[in-house]
Parts: structure tokens; sequence; C-alpha cells
């Protein structure tokens, strides 16, 4: 091995080495922020070796489910996931319980809106009488209100008409 | 293999730890492994590749591009249809078998790495810690020396050994995946209150009755608090010589206790268990029939 070679192997994984060590300081400190943006970022999108947040958030959702409606009533043999419209089923989905629960949080909006105006053309193209996505969460209630009455869960449902493309 | 640099103390020892031999065998098995278990999420994957990743599923690229931290790459910016979705899933799955066979290895870990770049940066929302692994195995294998080579390529002796860089970083990844794990979860109420497990029972992925998880809840909190512990114990354990089958037993019995608790948490136990194969040393590998079927 040429001494190039050698040096360039060296710097390379010290480097790598440095910034996995370097991810282990929080967030909120000054200087991971200052290289978050223009370092991290762009390394960590292309090897993904940077963030590690395994179970980190409380599991809140004790049930979600995504249903294509009439009048807020599911229809039995359609649901909203394309292509296809084929309805979300648990546990198989399980991959899409990650996809729709994402979608929901505050700031993702474009995500849910990009997917029911694709529904509605599908919706439209098949001659469904379907007019929105019902996104059924029930989300576990604290431990001590459970303890005291036993009601696990409290539901929210959240109804997106269908835009008419 | 190298020569040991003439220099100080600190030349040496960074040139040991990155330029040191390792067996080439090492490097075999995880290369074998990233191959397999590639192989198996691409099955697990195949139902979804319309849905997350095709023009026709229901997820916007145009959305995911504008949600973009940095600039976007994805190949499925150019695969959109399903059709051409379909054929670039096989053509990744043809590219695990070349790895794992040794034909083409480099140019099959370049493949495999940007099939994980691209689906996971085409569908970011899906992504999981299961994707995130093997995007990053695959890079460490792609950057590392090739284990074992059918065709083509000049020919190794059989003994050879090769510079150890590749191990010490996979090592040091697997390290880092359970230790920054631990550290981001620190001062979180529910950890620190022994009621994650709980609440996680109480979930959509458990396997128990409600009922039977409040019945639990004393147990599941003594479990709550073992867990970071038994997480940072399994890299250091797995690291040390002598201790890396107690790494591999704490491992197991925390990832199948995962299993026995929860529904969709088998294919995490076999990602995270290729990863433990960093960790083999040439004695664990000669046990191996592995030793006597792959030639250079």
């Amino acid at each position: 091995m040429g001494a190039f070679r050698k040096w360039l192997i060296i710097a390379f994984c010290s480097l790598q080495a440095g910034l996995l060590i370097f991810s282990l300081i929080p967030r909120s400190w000054g200087v991971r922020q200052a290289i978050q943006k223009p370092i991290l970022d762009p390394w960590h999108v292309a090897t993904n070796s940077l963030e590690w947040h395994m179970f980190r958030t409380i599991p809140s959702i004790h049930h979600l489910e995504a249903r294509l409606t009439r009048e807020t009533e599911a229809l039995p043999e359609s649901g909203p996931i394309l292509p296809g419209l084929e309805p979300y089923e648990t546990p198989r989905h399980a991959r899409l319980y990650y996809t729709v629960d994402r979608m929901l949080i505050q700031g993702h909006e474009p995500y849910v809106e990009a997917w029911r105006q694709r529904v509605a053309e599908e919706v439209k193209k098949r001659e469904l009488d379907a007019d929105g996505i019902q996104i059924s969460r029930d989300f576990t209630r604290s431990l001590t209100w459970i303890q005291r009455d036993g009601v696990v869960s409290q539901t929210r449902e959240a109804n997106y008409p269908l835009k008419q493309p | 293999m190298t020569k040991p640099l003439q220099g100080n103390v600190w030349e040496r020892a960074v040139h040991g730890l990155w330029l040191g031999p390792a067996d080439r065998h090492q490097y075999s098995v995880v290369q074998i492994g990233l191959a397999v278990v590639s192989l198996i999420q691409l099955v697990v994957l195949w139902e979804y590749r319309h849905m997350l990743y095709s023009e026709a599923g229901f997820v916007d690229q145009q959305v995911v591009i504008e949600f973009s931290r940095v600039p976007y790459f994805s190949l499925f910016e150019l695969i959109e249809s399903p059709s051409a979705v379909t054929g670039y899933f096989i053509f990744s799955g043809v590219c695990m078998v070349l790895l794992g066979l040794g034909i083409f290895p480099r140019v099959a870990a370049f493949l495999i790495y940007l099939f994980f770049l691209s689906y996971i940066n085409r569908s970011p929302l899906s992504a999981i810690a299961v994707d995130n692994v093997l995007h990053v195995f695959s890079f460490l294998v792609l950057i590392s020396p090739i284990g074992h080579r059918i065709w083509p390529g000049k020919k190794t002796p059989f003994t050879a050994e090769l510079p150890r860089y590749g191990i010490t970083l996979m090592r040091l990844q697997v390290f880092i995946i359970y230790v920054q794990a631990v550290i981001n979860r620190a001062g979180d109420p529910y950890w620190l209150k022994g009621e994650f497990l709980t609440y996680f029972l109480l979930g959509q992925h458990s396997r128990f009755e409600p009922d039977l998880v409040l019945q639990m809840d004393p147990l599941l909190t003594v479990l709550t608090w073992l867990t970071p512990l038994v997480e940072i114990a399994i890299p250091v354990l797995l690291w040390i010589r002598k201790t890396r089958w107690y790494g591999v037993a704490l491992g197991l019995a925390l990832h199948l206790g995962v299993i026995i608790m929860a529904h969709g948490f088998i294919l995490f136990l076999v990602v995270m268990a290729m990863g433990w194969l960093a960790f083999l040393r040439p004695e664990d590998l000669n046990r191996l029939p592995l030793r006597n079927t792959i030639r250079p």
C-alpha cells in the first residue's frame, strides 16, 4: 500500500470516527449547532451514520386506522392506500403506520394535501362513492387515569374531505 | 500487510488503529451478512414498493423534495413508474446476490448503497432504524477492503491479511447506535419514571392485552430502568475479546425480549446481529465452515 493511500485512509477514518463521537454531543450545545447544518446534516443524509433515536419518543398511539369514507362512514372494501385504493390493514401494513402517523405531525400538512389530492383523482377515475379520508387515532391516556378508570385510550378522528380534481 | 510507521507513540497508535492487520474473513462475514439481510429487507419492502416509492403511491415526491434538509438525491427521481420501480427492486436484489457471492463486490456494494440511500430519501416518513442501519453498513462495506472476491480482480493469497479500518469503523458504528440512542433519551421523564415500557406495551405494537400490561407495571418499570444499562453494555462487551459472547447473549436477550413483547421487531434483531458480525475474531471464524469454503 502506497504512502498516499495510507494517509488517505487514516485521514478519512479519523474524520468519520471524529464525526461519530461528535454526534454524541447534545443538539442544544452551541458547538454542535455550529456545524450541524453545513457538515453533519449532509453527511448524515449521505451515510445515515450520525442520528439514532430508537425508542426516544413515548408511544402515544394505542391504535391507528385510515379509512376511505362516505359521509364519515367507512367504505367496506376500499381504503386510502395507493395505488389501487387498498384498505389500510393492521398489523399487516406496519410500515404505513409510521408514514401515516408522521404525516399528521404539525408542519407536515403538504404530505396530507398531496395524498388526498391523489386519492380524489383515483376515486373519480374509479367512480367510487367516497368523499373523504378519515384517520382515527386512539391515543393512550396517562397511566394515572388508566389505573383509575380502566379506559386505555381516547379516540380522535380527523376527516379530510376529498378535493375534486 | 502494511509496515508499522516509524514515528512517535501517537502516530504508531493511529496507524495501528486503522491499518493494523485484520483477518480477510472478518470482512467476508460482514459482506455476506449485509447481502443476506439486505435481501430479507428487500422481500419485506416488496409489498410497499409501489405505495411508498412510485409515482402511483401516496407519498408525493415533490413534497418530499420541499421538505429535504439538504439537496435531494434519490434514483426514484428517475425511476418513477410502478413497473420501473419493480425492475429497480429486482436489479437491486441481483446486486445483493452478487455481493454475497463476491462477484463484482465493490460495484455491487455501491449499487446497494445507492438503493438504500434512494428509498430512504424518497419516503423519509416511512424510514425506520432498520433502514438506517442497513444504509450505514452498505456505506461501510463499500469503503472497506473486500473480504472475498470470486471474479474479477487480482487473486489474494488465502491467508492474506487486510487493513482493519473497515472493521474498526463498523464496531464504532455499532457502539454509537446503542450509546447515542441511550443519550438521546437522557432526561426523558417517561424513561426516568420507568414508565416507557408500560406505555410501549399499551401501544399498537403490543402483543399483550392492556389488563395484563397494567398488572406487569412494576416489572416493566424495573425493565425500563435496566434497558439503557443493557444497551450500553452490549457494544462494550462485544468489543472486549474475552466478553464478546456475553455481548452477543445480552444483545439476543434484549432484542428477543422486544420481539416477545411486540410485533414488528424481528428484522431489527436480524439487522443488529449483522452489525455484531464485525466483532467476530479470527479464532471465531476458524470454527465456521466459511473458513474452508470462501476462496479468493
